[in-house]
């Protein structure tokens, strides 16, 4: 969560804040979304081998 | 300075150094029981985080990559195509570009969870299409990937 708290290098501007407060309301679903995304690439590659 | 995008303007203000990373820790979190991904090093930081500045290139006033989706196809495609880190490099490129997408276009989250689904999945297919594509065709695999990343901004539109 601090890691995307940070993901702004300029923090000061109104629209930038309230992109990040949506990226922290979102980003558990981010995570469990992306974990699936992560899954399939890595079933890919374990498949080739 | 050329005229951007709304999207292109919000991702020039991007610490790219702290999305990579975080992809990284995810990988690293979520594969250690499986296959261990390797933390990742400065210079691997570097390589990918300037392929992301050339993609916000400026020359003679006009960009290399005019819009949004043009940028994040360049950016997806070289970071998949380029092997950069010793493992997990398509899951990177997945989770660098879902990010950027997910910062840079205005309410994705606002969507139905099969929507999101098939967001996520999508860049996962994605990114299997770069990797099996043969260089020769890459002009042709970047305006397919153009054309994914317009699909989730249109959407918002």
């Amino acid at each position: 969560m601090k890691a995307i708290l940070n993901f702004f290098t300029n923090r000061k501007q109104g629209s930038t804040v309230k992109r990040r407060e949506n990226i922290v309301k979102n980003s558990p679903v981010f995570n469990s979304a992306a974990k699936s995304m992560y899954d399939v690439l890595y079933k890919y590659d374990a498949d080739k081998r | 300075m050329p005229t951007r995008d709304n999207q292109s303007y919000i991702l020039e203000k991007i610490d790219f150094e702290g999305i990579i990373k975080f992809v990284n820790q995810s990988l690293i979190n979520q594969y250690k029981e499986l296959e261990p991904v390797p933390q990742i090093s400065p210079i691997e930081i570097n390589n990918i985080r300037d392929v992301i500045y050339r993609s916000l290139a400026v020359y003679s006033n006009t960009e290399s990559y005019g819009t949004f989706s043009k940028k994040i196809a360049f950016i997806f495609y070289s970071i998949v195509k380029g092997h950069y880190l010793q493992n997990g490099n398509k899951r990177t490129a997945a989770g660098v570009v879902t990010m950027l997408i997910s910062i840079c276009v205005d309410n994705i989250y606002n969507n139905d969870e099969e929507f999101i689904d098939s967001f996520f999945i999508s860049a996962a297919e994605t990114a299997i299409y770069i990797a099996e594509s043969n260089a020769n065709d890459s002009k042709e695999v970047i305006q397919y990937v153009e054309s994914w990343v317009r699909k989730y901004i249109d959407a918002q539109n």
